[in-house]
């Protein structure tokens, strides 16, 4: 009944209002306003009215809410539901009169008060400019990484390129292109575990995948294969050849690689020659394959082409050094020793750069040991090797051979002392090296000079603290002179193994530092790792059976004595 | 119904387990306003229970308030858990004006109450959750803002990168402090300004979508300062300024769209949201505008009990009560939620304490790594990096924590997708938890178990009953347990907790051989750290 009231005096207003008897406030007001708030306070309260009927029904609680216009009127049960359902059916006419009221009231509000709908619009606008953006520009965000990414790689800049691409990882549609590149910055910026994981994924073992991926891959295989004796690892290393759909001269050699491997040697030699066509220096390994299989004179016309080949893209780029060392190194190989050393002393008087002085040095090197497989006297051998060591101090191998040296020509005193003048003058010299310190402490060290031994230690590690094996033969001296000073000892021995933590010999001299120490517990760590690699095993078991003795652990102790093999006899 | 003294012992029975609550929240940043809180519940309760008259005739309702607030106290003290202590509050509070004022009283007074559910503690796991989740949306819409203005960054996570810089998340940095007292806020604002139900709720949607806005735009400012060249802005005293800021902005942003909805409201006398200046707090929904002679017809008048006797019963048993909470009190002093453990109390852990190989695994690295307390990680970590074909283990022994650390929370802060699985069997101490990693072109496992001070497992929250706590508690009440010596948690683990973990990564899904190397590892690293001094007795 009142639904229908209501309705009445609704019609009734409007009439009144349609002949200008009211104005819209008086007619609002009289008739008792319904805003937009009183409807959503409505449509909330609702659940709440409805929860609140059972209790007041039983008297717990009293409310308003059942009450309708004409206060006295006591409601009963059906009637609060009659109530209920008006409101309810009335909800949709009370929504659809609200934009109008919204309107009137907009109409009549002042300027200041909207300036305080700034910030809300302010922020609001933000998040609709950010939102079309991201949903309806989106494709253009994702390209701009894709292009810098590619932009980054080009330029080798892979830290960036690592920015870039974990942007384009979160993106489920990657490409195996993507994913290629991205296993090779991921190799770049030293996470290879990972990288090779990717690049196993999309190069399975099993499946064609990405060639490029395959390509790495057999290149990777290639490397670790010593020998046919693993079928699984050739059978892996033909299946990536395969996949990788590639003709590139590596593949090629690659491809010669596997042939040599399964004896295939012809098919190895027509592999090398398609990638000879591109690059000259395969030349090279053919004729080494010809010479393993006896075949000298082809070896030779091998070399021969190569030498062709080399005199005619020398012509044309003089300033190419791998170009120039790789010819060096076919004339050398042709015995044309003079011309070789011409082009090499050339391109270092053209453009020096460490690259071809390393090169120089090389090849004195590489004379020095023809004139030894020769057996020319130790004269010409120590030339060679003193004009490697002029022309590049600081090269470690050409070290190691002058010890060599040293050590055989100790039996002639003149010999040994011109090798050790040698080293005197070049540390006395403008420019003394390390290495050339180093190589005299060595040499003093075997003529039992430890003091001077040391002291040249000392001097190298001063001048280069990069060389590791400078820095774990200064700690064994250290701990080993008649006043040890472990503690530096310690110092440097841990940082031998920290910058070579693969090599026996270090984590030896390290062990040996903390046995000498008493702290046997670390040294066993250190002293088991050594074990596999160090050529003196007797001693690393004596000192394993130390610290074992001292720890109590005495059945260990006793197990490493009995490790100890008597040194065989000479003959 | 009640006397004072009654009252007056209900009110001090309540302060045991408002202490236990206090020194949990404390602890908890998003919930350090709750003293502010309670001053503004008693202010507004006050400001509109005082004008009204007192009702002299009582209710079993009140009676059966005060009864349940005794079983909620008796519960929340044995149990030992701050969640149940503000409905308890709650109900003892109904309690008091329902007795007082009636009601009438109960009607005006309840919207004032309910603000107290601010500051509930969730259920357990559920308020990192909801961190956890706002850290999320924070760092999203923070990504998005960045991207629409062309800045170069990836999100993992909670974390966002850019070419210079990394910028986590924290949980302060999530809005999840702004949230609630924000929404505190506003609740108090309207109730003084005697708004209706819907504005009030209004105010409130609104609050909540300023606050995850804001945060956003806090976050992504901060990452774009501090990438150029205005550091300052993501640590420090301008950090936790700028975080102010973000706050007051975000009430004032409130109250601007609020005093906007005025428009609606001007010209007309009669108020859309309640009358101007009024007394009547809650509107329209339950106001009684019957005269008080028609109240009293209209009312159900129960039988009154007898006053001497039931007040008497209560106070005997409110007193039973403040004893036992008194007792438990004193026992586990010391078991509160300590947070911040310092590291040097700690037995250190020597590289040593693990062999070079395990197995098939190497040795290839050993690192300490000492973190802040608000780092997302722990704060102190051993590090053992192993290496087996292709596959690197990173041997973890974390510490220190106050109880069992769920490592998924962790890992999907990094922008890992990660399935959890326990498994703690019954009277075993071979339990451990299994986090499942995957993320695009990415796969992990992580393996992990918590370790008490004196080397027993620790078990996840869910797998440690709330009535074994209940049973522990009441035994030690009672004097059958003895109270435990040095620093415990709730659950009674000796403080503080250690937590091992594996983690492998790897491109490819891990195979079953590698699953069972790894579950081999785990095994041996777990028996060697646990005979290392650190879990000594």
């Amino acid at each position: 009944m009142s639904f229908i009231k209501s309705i009445k005096s609704k019609i009734r207003r409007w009439n009144l209002k349609r002949r200008g008897l009211i104005d819209d406030c008086d007619a609002d007001r009289s008739i008792g306003s319904k805003t937009l708030w009183n409807s959503i306070k409505n449509v909330a309260t609702l659940p709440i009215k409805l929860l609140l009927y059972p209790l007041r029904l039983i008297g717990l609680i009293q409310t308003q809410d059942a009450t309708t216009e004409n206060e006295n009127e006591e409601l009963g049960l059906s009637s609060r539901l009659l109530d209920v359902l008006k409101r309810i059916l009335s909800l949709p006419f009370a929504l659809l009169r609200e934009p109008i009221q919204i309107f009137k009231s907009l109409r009549q509000a002042q300027l200041r008060d909207l300036a305080f709908a700034l910030p809300a619009i302010s922020i609001l606008g933000l998040f609709g400019f950010v939102f079309v953006q991201i949903f309806v520009y989106g494709d253009s965000i994702d390209n701009r990484y894709v292009r810098g990414a590619q932009v980054a790689t080009d330029r080798q800049d892979f830290e960036l390129a690592k920015t870039y691409y974990q942007r384009i990882l979160a993106d489920n549609n990657i490409t195996p292109r993507q994913q290629y590149d991205w296993a090779l910055i991921l190799a770049q910026t030293g996470e290879d575990g990972q990288a090779f994981s990717l690049l196993k994924k999309i190069a399975p073992d099993d499946a064609m995948g990405f060639g490029p991926a395959h390509k790495l891959v057999a290149v990777s295989i290639a490397r670790q294969m010593n020998s046919a004796d693993d079928p699984s690892l050739l059978n892996k290393l033909k299946h990536h050849l395969i996949a990788s759909r590639d003709l590139s001269p590596e593949i090629e050699q690659v491809w010669a690689a596997y042939y040599v491997a399964t004896e295939q040697t012809d098919r190895a030699i027509v592999s090398l020659r398609k990638a000879a066509e591109k690059n000259p220096t395969f030349y090279i390994s053919i004729s080494k394959l010809y010479k393993q299989n006896g075949q000298n004179a082809e070896s030779r016309n091998a070399l021969k082409k190569a030498e062709i080949a080399f005199r005619r893209t020398f012509r044309s780029d003089q300033l190419d050094h791998n170009g120039r060392v790789a010819f060096a190194n076919v004339l050398a190989l042709l015995e044309k020793y003079d011309e070789a050393e011409k082009y090499l002393l050339q391109g270092r008087r053209i453009q020096p750069d460490q690259f071809i002085t390393r090169s120089l040095a090389d090849f004195y090197a590489m004379r020095y040991d023809v004139a030894r497989r020769k057996q020319a006297d130790a004269q010409t051998q120590m030339d060679f090797l003193t004009q490697a060591i002029e022309t590049d101090p600081d090269y470690s191998a050409v070290y190691t051979r002058m010890i060599e040296l040293f050590m055989e020509a100790r039996e002639s005193p003149e010999q040994a002392k011109k090798i050790r003048n040698l080293f005197e003058q070049i540390v006395t010299g403008n420019n003394p090296t390390a290495l050339a310190h180093f190589a005299l402490a060595n040499i003093l060290w075997t003529e039992g000079d430890r003091d001077s031994a040391k002291f040249h230690l000392e001097q190298a590690y001063l001048i280069n603290n990069n060389f590791v094996v400078i820095i774990n033969n200064l700690a064994w001296i250290l701990a080993h002179s008649e006043n040890p000073d472990l503690e530096r000892a310690l110092e440097l021995a841990e940082t031998a193994v920290q910058r070579a933590p693969e090599n026996p010999r270090f984590r030896d001299t390290l062990g040996t530092v903390l046995l000498k120490l008493d702290e046997h517990r670390k040294a066993v760590s250190e002293l088991q790792l050594a074990l596999k690699g160090v050529p003196d095993k007797n001693a690393v078991h004596q000192k394993l059976a130390i610290c074992y003795k001292s720890l109590g652990m005495n059945d260990l102790a006793l197990m490493h004595l009995e490790r100890i093999k008597a040194p065989p006899s000479e003959n | 119904m009640f006397t004072n003294l009654l009252l007056i012992i209900a009110a001090l029975a309540q302060l045991p387990i408002l202490l236990m609550y206090s020194r949990v929240m404390w602890n908890k940043g998003h919930y350090q306003f709750f003293p502010l809180l309670f001053c503004a519940v008693g202010w507004l309760l006050y400001s509109r229970l005082s004008k009204r008259d007192r009702n002299e005739n009582g209710t079993w309702l009140a009676v059966a308030l005060l009864l349940l607030n005794l079983i909620f106290v008796f519960l929340s003290i044995a149990v030992y858990t701050p969640v149940s202590v503000i409905p308890t509050l709650i109900i003892f509070l109904c309690a008091v004006v329902l007795d007082r004022y009636g009601f009438p009283g109960l009607w005006i007074a309840l919207p004032v109450i309910a603000i107290l559910l601010f500051v509930t503690k969730l259920p357990t796991g559920r308020d990192l959750f909801v961190i956890n989740e706002l850290q999320f949306l924070a760092s999203q819409l923070a990504s998005w803002i960045l991207d629409s203005f062309g800045i170069i960054h990836f999100r993992e996570g909670v974390i966002l990168v850019t070419e210079k810089n990394q910028f986590f998340t924290e949980e302060a940095c999530s809005g999840i402090r702004s949230l609630f007292s924000t929404l505190a806020v506003v609740s108090i604002y309207g109730l003084s300004r005697t708004y209706s139900a819907s504005r009030q709720i209004f105010n409130l949607l609104q609050s909540i979508v300023w606050v995850i806005a804001g945060n956003a735009i806090r976050v992504a400012s901060v990452v774009y300062l501090a990438d150029n060249g205005f550091e300052q802005f993501s640590q420090g005293t301008l950090h936790q300024m700028f975080g102010l800021a973000t706050f007051i902005g975000i009430f004032g942003v409130t109250l601007s769209v609020d005093r906007v909805i005025d428009i609606f409201s001007r010209g007309f006398k009669q108020s859309a949201y309640g009358e101007y200046g009024s007394d009547k707090a809650y509107g329209d929904i339950v106001e009684s505008e019957k005269s008080e002679s028609e109240l009293q017809k209209a009312e159900i008048k129960p039988e009154i009990p007898k006053p001497k006797l039931v007040n008497f019963a209560l106070i005997s048993l409110y007193v039973l009560v403040i004893l036992f909470s008194t007792r438990l009190t004193y026992a586990k002093w010391n078991n509160f939620d300590r947070v911040r453990l310092d590291i040097s109390e700690l037995a250190p852990i020597e590289e040593s304490q693990l062999p070079p190989v395990i197995n098939q695994w190497k040795l290839t690295n050993f690192e300490l790594k000492v973190r802040g307390d608000d780092n997302l990680f722990a704060p102190e970590s051993y590090l053992w990096i192993y290496q087996w074909k292709n596959l690197t283990a990173t041997v973890s022994f974390d510490a220190p924590y106050p109880e069992f650390h769920d490592l998924s929370f962790c890992y999907r802060g990094v922008g890992w997708e990660a399935d959890l699985i326990h498994t703690y069997p019954e009277n075993s101490e071979a339990g451990r938890s299994l986090l499942e990693l995957s993320k695009p072109s990415q796969h992990g496992v992580v393996y992990f178990a918590g370790y008490s001070k004196d080397g027993k497992l620790v078990r996840p929250a869910n797998e440690f009953s709330p009535i074994t706590r209940f049973i522990r508690n009441i035994e030690m009440a009672t004097g059958r347990l003895a109270i435990p010596s040095g620093d415990v948690n709730r659950n009674g683990e000796a403080l503080p907790i250690s937590q091992i973990q594996i983690l492998v990564q790897s491109a490819a899904p891990i195979t079953d051989d590698a699953t069972l190397e790894i579950e081999n590892l785990f095994d041996i690293v777990r028996n060697r750290i646990l005979s290392s001094p650190r879990f000594s007795n």
